[in-house]
């Protein structure tokens, strides 16, 4: 017999709770932005907070998958852990979209190695996908960038998580890199396998929350604004992004950067 | 049997329900002796008294935050060659910088799956396996 669940009601108090500590509820972070609007600190200590019981739920679900358990039962953890991992991209990505309204934290422009940069986004373990391959191919001879290396790991982390959200289980995902000499720009590139983006989408790709027609109906409902961050942050930078979607499978989205003198 | 223990690892972190995740993750295998903490002065307090091989410290608690904690750990000689490693929620990169600053040998973002922990652990963070 299921037990209907019962649901706490959260009540959130605005004013300073005796006996708290800074910073360690969510009552406090309320009468921050109640005291000061233009606070956006505010909702990105939110998206921030959300994180810990996002952690809690991801690994209490991991461990309960080494338990004995019937396919019913091994259906609804997956999608708990499916959903919490859901829950953690959304939080990601509403922390960023809130520093990008607020200015961008774009960091000082320095020159330095592309590949670098690509080495350490893919060392990040939040990142790792256990369903895509990745294939990294810099042209040989590729010059140093002048840029933002804060701005470019974000950049970067977007567009290969929405290639991973995209592609096919088994797929690969490639990042490149090439330059290009008449422009003396480095264009980078990502693309993936998933579903192609139809001509008549092309001017919603990069709005926030943009899925593809080519999902619409399918069990893939999820959406995301990596892609209105990557092309924000890009043109923060100065430079241009673009896409393209042939008639096979999958897209491929190309930014500039500006090369070293 | 007695196990000898080869590394004793402190864990500081404000959440409770993630304390006792990494008590069960850690204590598992009877690998290590796991020490904890609920906010950073009593994260200081116990490394300094108990000197572990290894601080895993949340940046964002109560008292004194993980960069504070890493900071005033690495500039005493006698703390300076505990590895220490934060763990954020603050996933951004934009924050490895100041992450840098504080001299962290390792930032661990959340939310994290545990073999990905268990790895780093056993990996880079302690290299070393148990006596038992």
């Amino acid at each position: 017999m299921f037990r209907r669940p019962t649901y706490r009601r959260l009540m959130v108090t605005v004013f300073p709770l005796a006996g708290k500590q800074e910073n360690d509820n969510v009552g406090l972070l309320i009468r921050d932005r109640t005291a000061n609007p233009g606070n956006d600190d505010f909702l990105s200590n939110l998206s921030h907070k959300l994180l810990n019981p996002i952690t809690s739920v991801l690994g209490y679900s991991d461990l309960l998958g080494n338990a004995t358990l019937d396919e019913i039962q091994r259906g609804w953890l997956e999608t708990i852990h499916t959903n919490g991992g859901r829950l953690a991209d959304l939080a990601e990505d509403f922390a960023e979209v809130t520093a990008l309204e607020r200015g961008g934290r774009q960091g000082p422009e320095e020159v330095f190695t592309l590949g670098d940069v690509v080495d350490e986004v893919l060392a990040d373990p939040t990142l790792r996908t256990t369903f895509q391959q990745t294939e990294v191919g810099l042209s040989p001879g590729l010059p140093m960038v002048k840029t933002s290396r804060t701005s470019l790991r974000t950049i970067l982390r977007s567009l290969l998580r929405n290639a991973f959200n995209y592609g096919p289980h088994g797929s690969a995902v490639t990042l490149s890199a090439r330059h290009d000499k008449p422009s003396d720009r480095v264009v980078v590139s990502v693309k993936d396998q998933g579903h192609r983006i139809e001509e008549t989408e092309t001017s919603l790709v990069f709005a926030p929350f943009f899925q593809s027609r080519q999902l619409a109906g399918s069990s893939d409902s999820s959406t995301s604004l990596c892609l209105y961050i990557g092309k924000s942050l890009v043109e923060n930078l100065g430079e241009e992004i673009w896409w393209e979607s042939g008639s096979d499978d999958g897209a491929a989205f190309h930014f500039s950067l500006a090369a070293a003198p | 049997m007695t196990c000898e223990f080869r590394a004793t690892i402190l864990v500081a972190d404000d959440e409770e329900s993630l304390l006792s995740l990494m008590e069960i993750v850690i204590t598992r295998e009877d690998k290590y002796r796991l020490l904890l903490a609920r906010d950073g002065e009593e994260a200081l307090a116990i490394a300094r008294r108990e000197m572990p091989q290894l601080v895993i410290v949340d940046v964002s608690m109560p008292k004194l935050d993980g960069f504070e904690v890493c900071r005033q750990l690495k500039q005493d000689p006698a703390t300076a060659g505990i590895k220490v490693v934060l763990l954020t929620g603050f996933a951004q990169s934009s924050f490895q910088e100041q992450m840098a600053e504080a001299g962290a040998d390792d930032v661990f973002p959340k939310p994290f799956d545990l073999s990905t922990f268990r790895e780093k652990l056993e990996g880079p963070w302690l290299g070393i396996t148990a006596n038992c």
